[in-house]
């Protein structure tokens, strides 16, 4: 699934983040504020990321 | 005087790796170890180079004088290849791309940790090569704080079983240590390494390709920053000194699928590449933008292949630069 960051997330200090994870990729993904591919997202921060919706038929752009 | 008798028969060299939490220390015997499928290797020593000054003027001959070692300038680097086994693989996106859950990606948008000494890393590794110490009782080499520069993925079906092998090359800014180092545990990793004849029709601009082998590179040149001071001449940290370079090729059967693909290998677009097996999250490696880079037809086989050499980028047209160099997702 992709995610991207809610604000709170870019408020979030260093040893909450991915970067307490070491994944140095996420984090700054996340911080431009782009889609990041996360397959297994840690709980703590679900509630920091948004989840990209899946389109239905009839789905306007 | 005599000889000494001590020697290093070369197959007892066992490489573990230790996971660190600080940049400058290595890992203590009761840390975190790991002993991955490595099949070669190679080995550094502590050792500083030596730089000589210019002769002066009149002089034909160089003087001592003008010879100093430089161990504020020293960086070592090892080779080891391993079996592409799923931890293993993990363990070196972890170590390569900064990168520690999957998805495993390289994008756009990379930034290298701001490495700086003692301050707090996990993805550098200490490298440990039991028995490989010169000394009689400092039997073990010790690499500290080392960073994978150099990966390259590959499979063959006509080497190494089809297996997929890691070729990496692991870099470090700190003097290697000759010590007696027992770690008090490790695991072990017994994973069963991917197969190229495990991979499920991979594509090249949606185009399916019988692939004879594939390799995928991605590299970069880290440095050390001057040092802190002239007892240890440990650096102040690391710095990345140019941007990532990932290249590959493919080996393909030449067939209708060569002619298919003319497009973009005369100058079209960028294509994406993928090579998976059938259950994608087991293993699946996708280059979304790549450049093919002067193809030509092979006669070594008794039927002919081609050979696809292409370059890997980020999609500009990504919003935020958050296109894939590289994207790989791995399990079982």
């Amino acid at each position: 699934m992709r995610y991207k960051a809610k604000a709170s997330y870019k408020k979030l200090n260093n040893d909450k983040n991915f970067l307490a994870q070491g994944d140095y990729q996420k984090h700054n993904t996340l911080m431009v504020g782009a889609w990041v591919d996360i397959d297994d997202p840690p709980k703590a921060l679900l509630e920091h990321l948004t989840k990209e919706q899946k389109k239905t038929k009839g789905d306007n752009e | 005087m005599a000889y000494e008798t001590n020697f290093q028969p070369s197959k007892e060299v066992n490489l573990v790796f230790g996971t660190e939490a600080t940049l400058g220390t290595a890992t203590v015997a009761g840390g975190t170890w790991n002993q991955y499928p490595v099949t070669d290797f190679s080995l550094e020593h502590p050792s500083v180079p030596l730089e000589v000054a210019a002769t002066k003027s009149g002089k034909l001959v160089r003087g001592d004088w003008q010879a100093v070692h430089r161990p504020d300038t020293a960086s070592y680097s090892v080779d080891v290849t391993f079996k592409g086994t799923t931890t293993t693989i993990i363990m070196l996106m972890a170590a390569l791309f900064e990168s520690t859950s999957s998805a495993y990606k390289l994008q756009g948008t990379y930034n290298p940790p701001n490495w700086k000494h003692g301050g707090s890393f996990t993805t550098p590794k200490t490298l440990l090569f039991e028995n490989a110490g010169s000394d009689n009782t400092n039997m073990d080499l010790l690499l500290t704080s080392c960073v994978c520069t150099s990966m390259t993925l590959s499979q063959d079906g006509g080497t190494e079983s089809g297996q997929l092998v890691a070729s990496t090359t692991w870099w470090t800014g700190y003097q290697p240590t000759e010590t007696a180092l027992t770690p008090d545990a490790y695991t072990i990793d017994v994973g069963q390494p991917k197969s190229i004849f495990d991979l499920d029709e991979p594509t090249l601009d949606s185009e399916v390709l019988q692939v004879m082998s594939w390799s995928i590179t991605a590299a970069r040149s880290v440095e050390r920053v001057s040092y802190k001071d002239v007892s240890t001449f440990v650096p102040y940290g690391y710095a990345m000194s140019g941007d990532w370079e990932v290249t590959g090729e493919l080996v393909v059967k030449r067939d209708d699928s060569i002619t298919d693909l003319a497009s973009p290998m005369k100058g079209g677009a960028a294509v994406s590449l993928t090579i998976a097996e059938s259950t994608a999250a087991n293993f699946s490696i996708t280059c979304g933008t790549v450049k093919i880079d002067n193809s030509k037809p092979e006669v070594g086989e008794s039927f002919l292949t081609q050979t696809i050499p292409f370059q890997a980028f980020y999609d500009s047209g990504t919003a935020a630069d958050a296109g894939d160099l590289f994207s790989l997702t791995i399990a079982n």
